[in-house]
């Protein structure tokens, strides 16, 4: 019997073990990809998306409304990728204009395939600007949702989708004309 | 309205999240900007290329790691290779701290025995001799004038 998701919820809120290995079933990828492309490193990812889920489980009595489980479900990853990338913050000051992180790809353009330059000029965008290209190119996450996840405005996300765009196609720009 | 702006509608018309009160402007402005019909066409391009790397695999590991557990609200973080969360570093912040503590508390027992010890005594030197008092028919006479209240 396949059940709804809403259906999963109200059995995981009675802690019924099925249900969760339902929900993770249908978000590990999405929930890992995220993780993986946000931390760039396998062994991080994985231990955020474990917490991740770990804390889905645990307070999902906290859960508002069945209908945004995804989006706090996003937010719970998100808060476990905060934490991993501010203990490996380096430090350094950068300017709130830029798009980049430290690292500036340019050289990257030389002999590499498309796609592989967009995974690397993507782990090289600063943490704000490549989570919101991850949720809406990657899981299709709409502008309310984002917004959700990351405790920001819509009109911030539009703002930060546009800029990221605009600096990896400024970049990519001799491989599409 | 400049291009910068009608660019950052193309973002928003890609993802179907247009206003629709701003379509026919962009439209509009799209048949006669070379520059923008560009950054449409790469952005598309970008976004293709954004799908076709999408796929990704989970680890097994991670669906024994999850799944495996016998309660999942029992927290188990498999990376503590940080020093300060190790049992060992917990167990010497604890005794620094105890120590820091005891320390604090030693000073200030010592220096109060000190402060204490060091306080000029009050001395009231009687200037005219005592008076002498009867009690029951018994003269008491003040032998030293030395130390004492006049009163």
């Amino acid at each position: 019997m396949v059940r709804t998701e809403n259906e999963r919820i109200q059995l995981l809120l009675h802690g019924d073990r099925q249900a969760f290995a339902e929900l993770y079933e249908h978000h590990k990828t999405a929930i890992y990809r995220y993780c993986l492309r946000m931390l760039n490193d396998s062994a991080a990812a994985e231990d955020a998306a474990q917490e991740t889920f770990i804390k889905m489980f645990a307070n999902i009595r906290h859960l508002q409304k069945t209908e945004s489980f995804l989006s706090w479900l996003f937010s719970i990853a998100r808060n476990e990728v905060m934490m991993h990338l501010r203990r490996n913050r380096r430090n350094g000051v950068q300017s709130d204009e830029d798009v980049w992180d430290e690292t500036t790809p340019y050289d990257l353009t030389i002999s590499a395939e498309t796609t592989e330059i967009v995974q690397r000029l993507l782990q090289n965008l600063k943490s704000e600007y490549r989570e919101v290209i991850l949720l809406r190119e990657y899981e299709q996450l709409s502008y309310t949702q984002i917004a959700e996840i990351t405790s920001n405005t819509e009109s911030s996300v539009k703002s930060r989708l546009f800029k990221a765009r605009k600096a990896l196609t400024k970049r990519l720009k001799e491989y599409y004309t | 309205m400049n291009c910068e702006q009608y660019q950052e509608y193309i973002s928003q018309l890609i993802d179907g999240e247009l206003d629709n009160a701003y379509e026919a402007s962009l439209f509009e402005h799209l048949g006669s900007c070379e520059q923008c019909r560009t950054f449409l066409k790469n952005i598309l391009s970008l976004k293709n290329t954004l799908t076709v790397i999408r796929p990704m695999t989970v680890p097994a590991s991670l669906d024994q790691r999850v799944l495996s557990q016998s309660s999942p609200t029992v927290r188990q973080p498999m990376r503590h290779n940080l020093f300060w969360h190790t049992e060992k570093a917990q167990f010497s912040f604890r005794a620094i701290g105890l120590a820091a503590i005891l320390s604090v508390l030693t000073s200030f027992a010592v220096f109060s025995l000190w402060y204490t010890s060091h306080q000029p005594q009050p001395t009231v030197v009687c200037l005219t001799p005592l008076p002498e008092v009867e009690v029951n028919g018994y003269v008491i006479v003040a032998s030293s004038p030395t130390k004492g209240i006049n009163q």
